[in-house]
């Protein structure tokens, strides 16, 4: 394979997938300037490796190397301890808001704002799988975790994000619920 | 299948990742279980949240170029207005290069031709020059008066001849014949410049040309077309002599 002939190929297979690199290094950096460096490098990496490179699919590929990147550079190393904090406290037992209208109603912002809070281990598997709409096994093989990993961390992320959106929910309900009653008088 | 098993399968279910065996399992559980029938719910829910939340972002374009860039990738193809334009231009370019090739092939084609056709005529009236000449045939009216040669032409040809005696100029008219020019019936009329015979050849012709000139074998020929006629004079003259007589004959 001349050079002419691995660009080409590179483009083909790899360079198309430029949108789920950037998007997943923007969730894992949580920034827009670190996410293009290491998309950047991620893509110099995978022209530098791709003579290695086989079968097709460019993207998993890919997003194993961004994922590598961000885990090898010095300010993310992989957290140990995947603990957070699960206990958040919601009004839950006392709302008469149903939570599925909660989720439901649920803000842009916020749903940014608390999958942002996840930390990058569960962060990732839930970007590639509402995002990127890959399947379990894709997500095993970039994040370099078991299947039954995949989907517990699936779980406790989504079981995060729910208790989180609703408490917000109930939050800015009551808000407008005080507005109201301010000019109501 | 129990509450707690049902729970650990719910994101695999929502997400279309358990075999059959499981999925009908859960589907059974969740008949009988409004608890967990409720967090399924709330688990699609919370999908349609991050669906409705436009997460996904974008590369920027500084990213895609600069990466491009390292790579020495030319330019994204997507890039279509410009190279749309150019691609037109070029096309454009190369339709008018084309017509402008057929036009010019077409003019030198059609000037090519006429050249022919003139320098075949010419070589006919000079064919008819030289006859006039050999066999003692030069007039059929010997008169240098032209109120003698002109009506002399009358019921010969179809059309009254330009003449005039140029005496005065140094071309006395000799006299007048009937002749042939490429089958045509012509009115031949004779003059003379010191020892040079000059002949006239004046036939029906459409158009208006000014004063083309012929060398057809060591003779000169003026060829021009006005009022309806075609002129053809012919003469071993030398060339300025001849136009000069040409533009008299013209005026």
């Amino acid at each position: 394979m001349d050079h002419q002939q691995k660009l080409e190929k590179f483009e083909r297979v790899v360079l198309r997938h430029m949108d789920s690199a950037f998007n997943l290094a923007r969730w894992f950096t949580r920034n827009q300037d670190d996410a293009k460096d290491l998309a950047q490098e991620a893509f110099l990496r995978a022209f530098k490796a791709f003579d290695r490179f086989e079968g097709e699919d460019g993207r998993v590929w890919l997003l194993t190397i961004v994922r590598n990147l961000y885990y090898t550079s010095v300010s993310h190393k992989p957290q140990e301890q995947t603990e957070f904090d699960e206990q958040i406290h919601s009004a839950e037992e006392f709302s008469s808001s149903p939570e599925v209208l909660l989720l439901r109603g649920a803000e842009a912002q916020a749903v940014r704002q608390a999958i942002e809070e996840l930390p990058s281990e569960f962060r990732g598997p839930l970007i590639l799988r509402e995002l990127e709409g890959l399947s379990y096994k894709e997500i095993g093989a970039i994040m370099d975790v078991p299947l039954g990993t995949v989907m517990s961390r699936l779980a406790r992320a989504r079981d995060y994000l729910k208790r989180k959106l609703i408490a917000s929910g109930q939050k800015t309900g009551h808000e407008k619920d005080g507005k109201n009653a301010v000019s109501g008088k | 299948m129990q509450c707690q098993e049902s729970k650990k399968i719910l994101d695999a279910y929502v997400d279309n990742e358990v075999d059959v065996v499981q999925s009908a399992a859960f589907e059974e559980h969740l008949a009988g279980c409004p608890e967990c029938a409720q967090t399924l719910e709330s688990r699609r829910s919370l999908k349609d949240a991050m669906q409705n939340a436009d997460l996904r972002y974008a590369a920027p374009p500084e990213l895609v170029k600069s990466v491009r860039q390292q790579l020495r990738l030319p330019e994204e193809k997507s890039a279509v207005p410009k190279w749309n334009w150019n691609w037109f231009k070029s096309a454009a370019w190369g339709f008018a290069a084309a017509t402008a090739m057929f036009a010019l092939v077409a003019i030198s084609l059609v000037w090519h031709f006429y050249t022919q056709q003139d320098q075949k005529m010419a070589a006919l009236v000079v064919d008819g020059h030289v006859r006039s000449m050999q066999a003692n045939h030069l007039v059929d009216v010997p008169s240098s008066d032209q109120h003698t040669v002109k009506p002399w032409f009358q019921g010969r040809v179809s059309f009254s001849p330009k003449l005039a005696d140029f005496k005065d100029k140094g071309f006395p008219l000799e006299g007048g014949r009937l002749d042939y020019v490429d089958n045509k019936t012509a009115a031949a009329v004779v003059y003379k410049r010191n020892q040079h015979i000059i002949n006239v050849f004046e036939y029906p012709g459409s158009g208006s040309s000014g004063i083309a000139e012929f060398q057809q074998r060591g003779y000169n020929v003026l060829h021009w077309t006005r009022d309806g006629m075609q002129f053809w004079v012919v003469s071993d003259l030398n060339e300025s002599e001849l136009r000069q007589f040409g533009e008299l004959l013209r005026e």
